[in-house]
């Protein structure tokens, strides 16, 4: 049978029956017929039966006729376990034992002894002998014979089915009161979740129960790294071993049992008669023994394994025992998911905080008044998108009832756009006699902004307009912003002012030209960042510089001063996007002669 | 068990086993009713569901005693699953075993 056979049959449910007898060959033929009947109930076909009478009445014999002397008070075990595809017994002794013979040849026809072992290999598929001190466990294990097909099940057959239903209720009935105490444990559990955050604290708890009840001497639990390639020793036990275990690979199913376990969904057993492999990293906790390795799913994932091992080789773990496991273990498999929920809403919620941050930082540089500037009136707005995007204006007094305009779009959201904004704002105001001269002003914003942005390739579109009433003037440099429109209301057309020079943050020596428009009066000029032009309609076709200028020529024709003019411009915005909920930051800076 | 016997034969019938836990009662019983010039033991088995290796070897023993005068064991209506337990030990070859 191969290890996967073996373990493939050990994972379906079995059923068992446990006896005692006492160390006399009398006790011996009752015990024998017991198991016949029982295994009869369960519908084992006539050939089964004899061959397990016979086979289990040449085991039971031999462990009552060489049974030692001093030992005869001691009973003798029978543990028969049924499965879908065979049968297996044990049969627990007290005798000095024997090495198992791998083929026993049959004696002279005249020997009258030293038929047992022929007859006992010869009705078995599987044999072994477990010897240990004080006693010895010989497994036999028996292929299950196919039952003969017919079309029509006979009331006989009906009746064998209806008491193997009632025999595994009985057997789940029973099942069920043992796992009282597991079912206490995992109340409990449930109780204290919540009030425990740290999972490993909580696992270890878990585990540590889990051994108890389970009557293991070690476990290991692992879980699978993010990334889904290792699995990491998250807890052994007990604590107070020194062994370390490095993670596993996943891809490395051959070496390791945990790996193999989790890549191919599946329970394995190992022991005396599967060992495990030479270089598996299980070795260095469970050096001898024997064990059982679950891993477990959510979703489809697999999520981690655990490991349970017992110092004796010859007590391996039952199927109850293994279900205990499963139960623990999917139960905490599913606190580790929700733990990990827990973690990326925790993110989520910090994303959430640092935007509002970015979007405080945002509001706080923008002026909370409007300098007058007459003949001129300026109004502005600055719209914010859902997410926080880098766009920010400034309206700084100057010498001589000038003002100095500032739009900007700092590459990038969030908290680092925002902070940028700030120091660009800064840098500007600490500037100004520079103010007059824009170009000078972008070109030195650019040389100390420089090393800052370039370090985390960051850059920020400027544009600086320096608003002189007396001469009736605007100078304007552009750091590769979206360009000045200026609309004169006697002829109704905007036109662009696209002069332009690199980002700030792109290059440290750049020069930025400077444009001097004449305002007369009725004359307009919209400064503006590309939340604007790149509005979309329902079609998603974005608006662009072509449509803006008209938009703009029509917002000054209909109005008559700067706020009106602004609301209605962002009224047409709004129009264009079919109210849809703004993707980037809507920025402006409308300036109005008003004579 | 029940026994009939007379110079050269003896007749065993209804047993229900032979096996560990009978098998030396069985022969202390057939030696002790066995004539010296006994030639033949013959088993009923009608009756017997169940033989293992103890049973088979005290019947080897009697057919041992019972060779010194070229005598022999006759098994009588073996159940179908003690004639193929006698198959595989090769005993079918040294036991008569009738119908």
């Amino acid at each position: 049978m191969s290890a996967e056979a073996v373990s493939a049959a050990r994972r379906e449910f079995r059923t068992s029956l446990r006896l005692e007898i006492t160390c006399e060959f009398a006790a011996v033929r009752a015990a024998v017929l017991e198991v016949r009947a029982w295994l009869a109930e369960r519908g084992l076909p006539e050939a089964d039966l004899s061959a397990w009478e016979l086979a289990l009445a040449e085991a039971v014999n031999n462990a009552v006729k060489y049974s030692k002397a001093n030992a005869r008070q001691l009973p003798v075990g029978i543990e028969i376990s049924l499965g879908e595809r065979d049968v297996e017994a044990r049969i627990t002794d007290h005798t000095a034992g024997f090495d198992w013979p791998e083929e026993v040849d049959l004696p002279d026809a005249d020997s009258e002894s030293g038929r047992g072992l022929f007859l006992i290999k010869s009705l078995t598929d599987y044999s072994t002998y477990l010897r240990h001190t004080g006693e010895n466990i010989l497994v036999l294990r028996r292929a299950r014979t196919a039952p003969a097909k017919t079309n029509l099940p006979d009331v006989c057959q009906l009746q064998n089915r209806l008491t193997d239903a009632e025999m595994a209720l009985t057997d789940m009935t029973a099942e069920l009161s043992s796992s009282y105490e597991s079912l206490v444990a995992l109340f409990r559990y449930s109780s204290e979740l919540g009030a425990h955050a740290d999972l490993k604290d909580f696992s270890q708890r878990l585990l540590k129960d889990l051994m108890q009840i389970a009557e293991a001497d070690y476990a290991v639990l692992r879980l699978v790294s993010t990334d889904g390639n290792k699995l990491q020793t998250l807890l052994i036990l007990p604590g107070d071993s020194n062994v370390q275990l490095d993670a596993v690979d996943m891809a490395d199913a051959l070496a390791s049992v945990e790996a193999a376990a989790a890549r191919n969904c599946e329970d394995i057993w190992f022991g005396p008669e599967e060992p495990l492999g030479k270089h598996d990293p299980l070795r260095a906790v469970m050096p001898t023994g024997n064990g059982i390795c679950h891993a477990f799913f959510v979703a489809n994932q697999p999520v981690g394994t655990a490991t349970l091992g017992r110092q004796r080789a010859d007590k391996p773990f039952t199927a109850a025992q293994l279900s205990l496991l499963h139960t623990f273990v999917d139960f905490l498999a599913i606190q580790i998911v929700n733990a990990r929920l827990l973690d990326e809403r925790t993110a989520a919620r910090v994303t959430r905080r640092e935007l509002e941050i970015a979007a405080d930082i945002q509001r706080s540089l923008l002026p909370s008044t409007i300098p007058a500037c007459l003949p001129f009136e300026v109004a502005a707005a600055c719209q914010s998108a859902l997410q926080v995007g880098g766009d920010f204006y400034d309206i700084i007094p100057a010498a001589d009832g000038a003002l100095l305009l500032v739009i900007a779009d700092v590459m990038g959201k969030g908290v680092p756009a925002a902070l940028f904004a700030a120091v660009l704002r800064s840098t500007i105001r600490s500037m100004p006699q520079l103010f007059d001269q824009p170009g000078e002003l972008l070109a030195t914003a650019n040389r100390t902004l420089f090393p800052d942005l370039s370090r985390v390739d960051m850059f920020i579109t400027a544009q600086i307009a320096y608003l002189n009433p007396r001469r009736q003037k605007i100078i304007s440099a552009n750091a590769g912003h979206c360009p000045m429109l200026v609309c004169q209301r006697k002829t109704a057309v905007a036109t662009a002012v696209s002069e332009s020079g690199f980002p700030l943050g792109i290059e440290p020596m750049t020069r930025y030209a400077q444009v001097e428009t004449d305002l007369p009066p009725d004359a307009a000029v919209l400064l503006y960042t590309d939340g604007l032009s790149e509005t979309r309609n329902a079609g998603g076709d974005m608006l662009g510089e072509e449509k803006l200028l008209p938009m703009f020529a029509q917002a000054i024709m209909q109005t008559s001063d700067a706020l009106a003019g602004k609301e209605f411009l962002l009224g047409s915005l709004d129009d264009y996007s079919n109210h849809q909920p703004l993707l980037d930051d809507h920025t402006l800076i409308l300036i109005r002669h008003l004579a | 068990m029940n026994f009939v016997a007379d110079h050269e034969s003896l007749h065993a019938t209804g047993l229900d086993r032979l096996s560990a836990s009978n098998s030396a009662e069985f022969k202390q019983q057939v030696l002790l009713r066995m004539s010296a010039t006994c030639r033949l033991v013959e088993l009923d088995c009608s009756t017997v569901r169940f033989i293992d290796s103890d049973g088979l070897g005290t019947l080897v023993g009697i057919h041992k005693r019972l060779a010194v005068n070229d005598g022999k064991v006759r098994l009588h209506q073996p159940s179908p699953t003690v004639r193929q337990l006698l198959r595989l030990l090769h005993l079918d070859e040294i036991f008569e075993v009738t119908p």
